[in-house]
């Protein structure tokens, strides 16, 4: 028999996703959000900011309480009501710990990636806490996505990567996050909600199908060459069979007895225009395909440009470059572009 | 509020919330800790069941074994309530209620997989703990709870910390520390909390005290004689009660204890409570002559054993006499019965258990 226990268990952090209750979905219960925590990059915990009640098991606790109390008053027995008192007085004290674990951290948001749809975007986010007790059991997570631990015991700062899965192209906003700790006992939870202006540019999940040449122009000058052309002379070698007696230059024969060939090639206009008129398909399948076309043609070195309606963008070529072609791509059509 | 919620994909890859690694020790360790008082007073079985589970769940601990089948654990389940059914003592005493309680603790230790059921054997084991102070109150029974609290709230601790952080040590230091905090708050309440009177009877362990039950061995009657015990309280009232001139006067209470219920002693001892608990005196009086002709009153509650004590019995309202001078009560009844104290002396048999 083989258990899963011992690989499982050691597998790391909870899987857990962050979801809302119906009041706090309410629009009410965010105008009042909005009001209580205002939206900052940089925010310090405080009794303004963090709301405590207890968990389902805090109302266990509680109903364990009770119990015990009513089994001390039927059987009058004194130690029995001091273990149901010790046990209270352990659920007040809770109160201040798990408020504690929360009160005093700052909230920081370092770094928001770029993705494409279907991926997660990354957003780093740093807890620094004051000098003195360390914090542990915190876990931060922005709605719909997995939450994570945060360890603040031995060192005073972390950075915390959270990853959002990106569904739609253009800007990404995560909402708030929510930081919660249960710690010491999970009798209590301790949130709050906090917006850090977070937003992250999402671009259009790139299709990999059309060959970028069929849509590059040829033109008259340029780098790269079509080896099989016929338009200009680039270099001699020897005569192989095969080739056109034409490119044998006869006189260098008659010097030399040697058989040399001239080679012809022509030019391809190594600026590729991707042109959102010469792809098929819808919008959103223009702008994927246009996606996978930029992403081979930076991968390949070439220079590329882009034309969107209303928008041109010039050749070039780099990283800059191609991440401003993908921000006009995810942004097309935007609002916010 | 928003709740952490379990994803459901990783749910499906049975990746979901493990219970770290330590933390699950300490619990088990808990469990051991916690049930090891009651091992006086529960039947052997329920032990060799608690350390088999044990056992199983230690294996796949150690990744060695899987969780058991689902008809193995209805198997032990049945066979386990069957099993408390039949050895226990009566239907609803209090040592059958916790060896069921021990049982049901000891199976659970083979589901214990999620954090939900982490937290059903830790409020459990806080239970336990108390229950084991109904059957002893002793100082090192109180010591060994403090103790085990201390390592049950240690097992709560290692349950909200990073799988990596967890360590018997500093759950164990954050857990005493909590509860030395709670303790000055736990004084307060304990001293101002007002006690009430019990809300309905319940039974006692160890049932009856004192007097004859319906099996008698060498010995037991010698044990009788000497038991300081109180047999049962009776009240005297009405206009021929102890008269004025006595230091009774105003005592209406009496205690009377086994040794001179049962003695042949001409003294009896009764203790005067007139309804003031905390001054309690103690007199000894010649028994039949003080009270001649003093009517009397008994009560008792609810219990599982229908004999009832009586001085003598002149007005037998729910009782029944049996043949051999003995009177029973009705069963699952709470009532009084009038009696006479007469020269013809006891009659019925003392039973305490009433007033224990």
């Amino acid at each position: 028999m083989w258990s899963a226990d011992r690989s499982l268990s050691q597998s790391g952090d909870w899987q857990m996703a962050v979801e809302l209750s119906a009041f706090e979905r309410s629009p009410r219960f965010s105008r009042w959000l909005d009001r209580r925590i205002p939206p900052s990059r940089s925010l310090t915990l405080s009794q303004q900011s963090i709301f405590i009640f207890p968990t389902v098991t805090g109302f266990l606790f509680g109903g364990l309480i009770v119990l015990l109390i009513l089994g001390a008053i039927n059987y009058q027995n004194s130690l029995v009501y001091g273990v149901a008192f010790t046990l209270g007085s352990l659920f007040l004290v809770t109160i201040l710990y798990t408020f504690r674990n929360l009160s005093g951290l700052t909230i920081e948001l370092i770094a928001a990636s770029t993705g494409f749809v279907g991926e997660d975007v990354e957003f780093q986010v740093r807890i620094s806490r004051p000098k003195g007790k360390g914090r542990e059991g915190i876990q931060l997570g922005w709605l719909g996505a997995i939450a994570q631990w945060a360890e603040l015991y031995d060192s005073e700062a972390c950075t915390v990567r959270l990853f959002v899965p990106a569904k739609t192209r253009g800007w990404l906003d995560p909402g708030r996050l929510l930081i919660e700790t249960q710690y010491p006992l999970g009798l209590l939870r301790a949130w709050t909600w906090v917006d850090l202006g977070a937003r992250a540019l999402v671009y259009p999940q790139p299709l990999f199908i059309d060959q970028p040449d069929q849509i590059a122009r040829r033109g008259e000058d340029g780098e790269l060459m079509d080896p099989q052309g016929s338009d200009d002379f680039s270099d001699m070698r020897a005569y192989r069979p095969g080739d056109p007696v034409r490119h044998v230059i006869w006189r260098a024969y008659a010097r030399t007895d040697q058989l040399i060939v001239k080679e012809y090639t022509s030019y391809l206009d190594p600026r590729l225009m991707l042109d959102y008129d010469r792809v098929a398909g819808g919008t959103e399948e223009r702008l994927s395909r246009l996606t996978g076309m930029a992403l081979n043609a930076a991968r390949s070195g070439r220079e590329f440009g882009l034309v969107l309606p209303g928008t041109r963008i010039r050749p070039g070529i780099g990283d800059l470059h191609r991440d401003s072609i993908l921000r006009a791509l995810a942004l097309h059509g935007l609002a916010e572009a | 509020m928003a709740l952490l919620k379990r994803n459901d994909t990783t749910e499906a890859l049975g990746i979901g919330y493990q219970i770290p690694r330590t933390s699950l020790a300490l619990l088990m360790i808990a469990q051991a800790v916690v049930v090891l008082p009651h091992a006086a007073h529960i039947t052997p079985w329920i032990i060799a069941v608690g350390l088999f589970c044990g056992y199983w769940r230690w294996m796949v601990f150690q990744g060695r074994w899987d969780y058991p089948q689902r008809w193995i654990k209805v198997l032990l389940v049945v066979a386990s309530a069957i099993g408390v059914g039949a050895s226990g003592k009566s239907a609803f005493s209090l040592e059958t209620a916790t060896g069921l309680l021990i049982v049901a603790f000891a199976l659970k230790l083979v589901e214990m997989k999620s954090r939900r059921d982490a937290y059903l054997v830790i409020h459990l084991c806080y239970f336990i703990v108390a229950a084991e102070f109904l059957f002893d109150q002793s100082i090192g029974i109180a010591l060994y709870g403090v103790m085990s609290m201390v390592i049950v709230t240690a097992a709560l601790v290692g349950l909200h910390q990073l799988h990596t952080r967890v360590r018997v040590s500093t759950s164990l230091r954050t857990a005493t520390v909590l509860v030395m905090q709670a303790v000055p708050l736990m004084l307060v309440l304990f001293l101002f909390f007002p006690r009430v009177a019990p809300l309905w009877s319940v039974p006692l362990p160890g049932g009856t005290r004192t007097g004859m039950s319906d099996h008698v061995a060498p010995g037991d009657i010698a044990a009788l004689t000497r038991s300081d015990a109180i047999a049962f309280r009776a009240v005297f009232d009405g206009p021929d009660a102890a008269p004025a001139r006595s230091v009774l006067a105003r005592s209406r209470v009496f205690e009377f204890c086994a040794r001179h219920m049962v003695g042949g002693r001409r003294v009896a001892r009764a203790r005067e409570s007139a309804g003031r608990p905390g001054r309690t005196r103690r007199h000894s009086f010649p028994m039949y002559r003080r009270f001649d002709l003093c009517r009397t009153r008994y009560c008792w509650s609810r219990r599982s054993n229908r004999g009832l004590f009586a001085l003598d019995v002149s007005d037998p309202r729910h009782v029944r006499h049996i043949g051999d001078a003995r009177l029973q009560a009705h069963l699952g009844r709470t009532g009084t019965h009038d009696g006479a104290l007469s020269r013809r002396g006891v009659s019925g048999r003392a039973n305490g258990s009433a007033i224990a």
